[in-house]
């Protein structure tokens, strides 16, 4: 099952047999096509009913919603919700070993060295015209995921990742315990 | 305090030249590894797969902090005393080794084999031994608080006097371990398998039992208070004793069951009110009265964002119970929980109770109405209020609940 296109080559081991042969779909030109499903996963997300037909919308035909999109909408959530870039990273590159790619994990560590210097709009101008990194990078979101159920469920698990403690955690690396009475603590 | 250092999840790709160095190193024992070790703290141990089996290696003591074993096979190596703290060491095999007294806070040991180790007496603070498999291990006296241990096999373990407070053992089969006098206190036991397990004397306190199976477990002197039956994701509803855990967990899931308890029979009191720090003294105070006088008390936390429907919880919970006290001092939620119960339940008494320096909320009196709520208590303090418990909340509750089966008889 692929995400991005075959491009991407998400994961080519066990690719489903392609459909129908159609035409690719334009690149998409709106650097702010994330704003919106941010702004409707935030509400949702404060207790507003979900809107099962902005959910059903295609990515690629409706949102012009593509890989780096997915990329940028995850750097806002990470500020937001000030979730370590190194948990999410983490999270991106574990990927069934050979079928993998690195591919969007790849895009958002340029998305957070390019933030220092450059806005939103900059940064989509410089990744998708190729200028930083490689334009075969940025690639539309295929079926079944070209909807924007897929990106909300998505989002809840990059949300999840700021749960995590400890072992799970590659940003933490130490842990303050209660001692226990009667056991040795290592200033013993 | 203590500050753990967890081990590190990032390491070079490996380099076989390194790993056979720093093995011929090991080879010449623990004494002369330690001195190495002093002299280049900035080494990267890497002994990704290397064996030690059979070697008949002394490594009592050895400094192994920070190493990478991942893959190693350490078989009834002679590790006691080790410092094997912040270790990674995925897949490692320990089958039989002796780890007695060793250091091994913070080690990432997933996956691992330690079936026959002995590990009596180890410092296991914040170890990662998720998925590892632990038959017949010797673990009596460690310390594993904060561990991980889920989905972990130590069946037959004896993990006798050990401290697992706060340990995730969520998914571990147990059966038939020894866990006499442990300190379990707030230890994750979803899902985890107590089958014939031994807990005589041992401390359940505010621990997490959804789901774990506790047939013929041995409950003997067991500390089992504030047990949380409901998954992470719903709201904690809390009652004593495993026993009683699983069997509210069922009825409160099973609408069949349901219908045919006598709630009459009942000794569940329901108990509504803030669990806020300064609020939870007051609830643990009534709660330890109605356990003297031979009630079990039930609690429903609201803290967490619900998953199940509250109004059906909260309603479900209501029909279990004899009577409900309800402290509407600083009440936030509780005015929701008595209007998904009050005008619903007319055969449950609602006991009110608030602090005397306190008023009650608006559109309380609505449901005073009600015949079943009962007059407000207000009580001075912590103190005054243990003293009037029985007479002034839990005697007026009885005569209500006497008197509606009197007119139900009648």
């Amino acid at each position: 099952m692929r995400i991005f296109d075959r491009l991407s080559g998400w994961l080519s081991s066990s690719r489903a047999p392609d459909p129908e042969p159609q035409p690719p779909p334009e690149p998409s030109s709106d650097p702010e096509a994330h704003r919106p499903i941010l702004e409707y996963v935030k509400r949702v997300w404060a207790g507003e009913d979900p809107d099962p037909v902005f959910e059903k919308k295609s990515l690629t035909h409706d949102v012009e919603f593509d890989s780096l999109h997915l990329a940028e909408l995850i750097f806002a959530l990470s500020e937001d919700l000030e979730i370590p870039m190194e948990r999410i990273l983490q999270f991106l590159r574990t990927g069934i070993p050979g079928g993998g790619d690195q591919k969007l994990a790849t895009l958002l560590e340029r998305i957070v060295m390019l933030s220092k210097e450059f806005n939103s709009s900059d940064r989509f101008v410089l990744l998708s015209s190729g200028v930083v990194g490689d334009r075969a990078e940025v690639a539309p979101i295929v079926p079944p995921f070209d909807n924007v159920a897929f990106v909300v469920k998505f989002c809840g698990a990059i949300k999840s990742l700021k749960n995590q403690q400890g072992h799970d955690a590659p940003d933490i690396t130490h842990v303050t315990i209660t001692d226990d009475p009667g056991w040795p603590s290592d200033e013993d | 305090m203590t500050k753990i250092n967890l081990a590190t999840k990032s390491h070079p790709p490996l380099d076989t030249s390194r790993v056979e160095r720093l093995l011929s190193i090991l080879e010449r024992g623990g004494e002369y590894w330690n001195a190495w070790r002093a002299e280049n703290p900035g080494e990267y141990i890497d002994l990704r797969g290397v064996s030690l089996f059979g070697r008949d290696l002394s490594l009592d003591g050895v400094n192994l902090a920070d190493a990478n074993l991942s893959d190693a096979n350490l078989a009834r190596v002679r590790l006691q005393r080790a410092n094997l703290s912040a270790v990674y060491a995925v897949r490692a095999k320990f089958p039989g080794a002796h780890l007695e007294n060793a250091n091994l806070q913070g080690a990432f040991l997933h996956d691992c084999d330690f079936n026959l180790a002995h590990l009596g007496g180890a410092d296991l603070r914040l170890a990662d031994l998720s998925g590892s498999n632990l038959l017949l291990v010797a673990c009596s006296g460690t310390n594993l608080r904060r561990a991980s241990l889920s989905s972990a096999d130590a069946r037959d373990g004896s993990f006798a006097g050990s401290i697992l407070a706060e340990a995730d053992l969520s998914d571990a089969l147990l059966m038939d371990a020894d866990f006499t006098d442990a300190n379990m206190t707030a230890s994750n036991l979803t899902g985890a398998s107590l089958v014939r397990a031994k807990l005589q004397g041992t401390t359940l306190d505010g621990s997490r039992v959804f789901g774990t199976s506790v047939w013929k477990t041995d409950l003997q002197d067991t500390r089992q208070e504030n047990l949380v039956i409901t998954p992470e994701d719903e709201v904690d509803i809390i009652v004593d004793k495993l026993q009683v855990a699983q069997f509210f967990y069922l009825i409160l899931n099973n609408e069949e069951i349901r219908a045919t308890l006598d709630t009459i029979t009942s000794r569940a009191v329901l108990l509504l009110g803030r669990f806020t720090a300064e609020r939870k003294q007051i609830l643990d105070e009534v709660r330890s009265g109605l356990r003297r006088l031979g009630y079990i008390p039930l609690l429903f936390d609201f803290k967490k964002p619900r998953a199940r429907n509250l109004t059906e919880t909260v309603s479900t919970l209501a029909h279990l119970a004899r009577f409900v006290i309800a402290d509407i001092t600083s009440p936030r939620s509780v005015p929701q929980e008595l209007q998904a119960i009050v005008p619903h339940h007319p055969s449950l008494p609602v006991q009110p109770i608030i602090h005397s320096s306190e008023s009650e909320w608006g559109m309380f009196a609505d449901l005073r109405a009600y015949p079943w709520v009962l007059p407000l208590h207000r009580y001075e303090s912590l103190e005054a209020l243990v003293a009037s418990l029985e007479e002034k909340v839990i005697g007026p509750a009885e005569a209500k609940v006497n008197e509606i089966l009197r007119h139900r008889a009648g």
